[in-house]
């Protein structure tokens, strides 16, 4: 008998101080669905790409919401992290080279870089005038 | 995430206890923007204490090189475990940083 999707979902103000509480439903979702570390990496994915939403490319205000999704199948976890910020496509980030950042002395641009080399795909979509960025990615379910 | 800053001789240490994320990168950056205004020559980050880092923490850490470099400051990261070393390198960027697992002599 094929087991049973895991479904969450979390929402939460758009203030960089529930960066931390998004992490722990991240983390209580996924708990044993997978290696501590995977999980480690799937939380900073997703944390990534709230602070990203939060501070950086769509600076929302406080009193506007952040909804995130998690979706387990199959062996295949979907994360989708949901705003109403401006149209940011994640999905056509361009890396910037490490030792251009370091000369040039920015704090900026790994975020990004770290959700690609930890997630098997990203999509950004905006629906219903609201983004939609999808996190995904097969795991090794324990 | 706790902050606190000690001097072993002439090693001056922050030591971080707990989550460097986006919300608490900047008192990292301020603490190391004071200690280079002191004129400090060797700073070591301990991470013993560190559950969590996030690009923001990381962000802190490679915008200081160019100037650690060009004024002559050793700096090292401390106690780092395993899921942020996991973080650093699939950045690339164990090798441009120092880690120790022990502070200097002297």
């Amino acid at each position: 008998m094929a087991e049973k999707p895991l479904r969450k979902q979390y929402k939460t103000f758009c203030h960089i101080q529930n960066l931390k509480n998004i992490r722990q439903f991240i983390e209580a979702s996924l708990y044993k669905q997978m290696s501590e570390t995977e999980l480690y990496m799937v939380v900073l994915a997703v944390d990534e790409v709230c602070s990203n939403s939060i501070i950086h490319a769509n600076a929302l205000p406080p009193h506007d919401t952040l909804e995130v999704s998690v979706r387990l199948e199959n062996n295949t976890l979907c994360v989708e992290v949901c705003d109403s910020g401006s149209y940011y496509n994640l999905a056509c980030y361009q890396e910037p080279a490490i030792h251009s950042l370091i000369e040039k002395r920015h704090k900026g641009g790994l975020g990004i870089m770290l959700v690609n080399r930890i997630m098997d795909k990203i999509e950004a979509i905006r629906h219903n005038g609201r983004n939609v960025y999808r996190l995904i990615k097969k795991v090794n379910h324990q | 995430m706790n902050l606190q800053i000690s001097q072993h001789q002439t090693v001056h240490v922050i030591s971080l206890q707990g989550d460097l994320d986006a919300s608490s990168a900047l008192s990292l950056d301020n603490a190391i923007k004071d200690l280079l205004q002191q004129n400090v020559k060797k700073l070591v980050i301990n991470c013993r204490g560190l559950d969590y880092v996030s690009s923001a923490g990381l962000g802190v850490f490679i915008s200081y090189l160019t100037e650690f470099e060009s004024k002559n400051v050793w700096f090292a990261l401390m106690g780092v475990n395993e899921k942020i070393l996991e973080t650093l390198n699939l950045l690339g960027l164990t090798p441009m940083l120092n880690l120790i697992d022990a502070l200097p002599n002297g």
